[in-house]
């Protein structure tokens, strides 16, 4: 009983705000999502790196939006008005992914998650926390927090 | 008429029999390779399933204990007779007990294949392959909805199918087992065979009989080498027997050394 109970207590749950992306749904933890934008013009950067869409103007801050597709090795689309700006922490930087739309925020228990469903190598699918299944569906989670490389992080602050 | 028939069907055995032999010569001195790109020069036309193959019937027998539950499951589909062609298309569900680890012996049959096992036949474009029952966990038609794939996976990875309370990890066969000039036309995925613990799931065109075998009837590869997968070859049968424990360490063990991208 008191391991049942141990258990219970240590399968918390946690809210992840789902997006679509190529048909796919993933999920990035609430906590780390700072708002959702609806698109808007992407500034290109000369020079920034190629994950690096461009830049926005955010109530006066500057704030770089990830091409999430690239990231992901999804072929490029054309941005539409169903495609919102998540703006992410991450540590201590922020920045916007761009995602094909926003659909709500779900509830997670921890123990719904297979952390282990990489057969990729590490580095490359290091980002993917883990899967859930809903409704006949897989959500994949997404840890923003390695989203990139730390270098690629610090390329990031440096536009 | 007939003797330019007979010669042709000559021909294939000869091409599919120098194909098994080709599988089973093992060359450690040659620098890695993807698997994908080790089998060269053979005529996948050569090798058109089961036309010159008669069907064999199979009467499961379920007093054999290792393989009695997937007699069981096979059973339940077909109580009295498997034959290929009745198969298709495939049954929703195949399901056997998932067998407790027996990894191949490196000399020999390994102590599932003793005193006799079965095998199921698919096949995967023009190839014919083999799982041992005891082996094999589920077959499970491909759904329609597809799998979900997961990004920067390998592209033998095809994603993710939740089946069982589990997550999947689908293979691209065809992507591990023919030489790239070889599926050119991209091959049909319309089963995929769950096997080991239920991990990893593979693809196939097409599910045959269940056969069973002596391990006198498999020519049981005798050194580890550059194709784990297979476990031998079955010359009565025209086909590769497949190591499903070694596919599954070979995958797990590639996957975490190659490029995310690249074929192994």
């Amino acid at each position: 009983m008191a391991e049942a109970a141990r258990r219970q207590a240590a399968d918390t749950g946690s809210q992840w705000v789902t997006f679509a992306l190529d048909d796919e749904v993933y999920g990035i933890n609430v906590m780390q999502v700072q708002e959702v934008l609806p698109m808007t013009e992407i500034a290109p950067v000369p020079g920034a790196p190629s994950f690096v869409m461009g830049i926005i103007n955010l109530r006066g801050n500057v704030v770089t939006v990830i091409d999430t597709r690239m990231r992901f090795g999804l072929p490029p689309r054309e941005p539409d008005s169903s495609c919102r700006i998540v703006v992410i922490e991450a540590g201590d930087q922020i920045a916007g992914i761009l995602v094909d739309s926003v659909a709500e925020v779900v509830e997670v228990k921890q123990s719904e998650v297979d952390t282990a469903p990489n057969v990729g190598n590490e580095e490359s699918s290091r980002y993917i926390y883990g899967v859930v299944s809903r409704n006949n569906e897989l959500l994949i989670l997404v840890d923003v927090n390695k989203l990139l490389t730390k270098e690629e992080w610090q390329e990031v602050a440096s536009i | 008429m007939t003797k330019p028939a007979v010669k042709s069907l000559v021909a294939q055995q000869d091409a599919i029999l120098s194909y098994l032999d080709a599988l089973l010569q093992e060359i450690p001195a040659e620098p890695e390779a993807a698997p994908g790109e080790e089998i060269q020069d053979w005529d996948p036309a050569a090798l058109a399933p089961p036309a010159a193959v008669a069907p064999v019937v199979v009467r499961p027998v379920v007093s054999e204990p290792p393989a009695a539950p997937a007699v069981e499951a096979v059973a339940e589909q077909a109580p009295a007779v498997v034959k290929a062609p009745a198969v298709e298309p495939a049954p929703p569900v195949v399901q056997a007990e998932p067998a407790p680890a027996a990894p191949p012996a490196p000399q020999g049959p390994p102590d599932w294949a003793r005193p006799s096992f079965q095998a199921l036949l698919f096949q995967v474009g023009a190839l014919n392959l083999a799982v041992p029952l005891i082996k094999l966990h589920s077959v499970v038609p491909w759904p329609e909805q597809g799998v979900t794939p997961m990004p920067n996976q390998p592209h033998w990875c095809l994603g993710l199918l939740r089946y069982r309370d589990r997550n999947v990890r689908i293979v691209d066969t065809a992507r591990l087992v023919l030489p790239p000039d070889k599926r050119r036309e991209p091959v049909p995925a319309r089963h995929i065979l769950v096997v080991g613990d239920g991990r990893w799931g593979l693809t196939c065109s097409s599910i045959g009989e269940v056969l069973r075998l002596e391990p006198e009837e498999v020519k049981w590869r005798t050194a580890a080498g550059r194709r784990p997968w297979l476990a031998g070859t079955v010359v009565d049968h025209l086909c590769a027997l497949l190591d499903t424990e070694a596919f599954g360490a070979m995958l797990g063990g590639t996957a975490k050394q190659s490029a995310p991208t690249t074929d192994i």
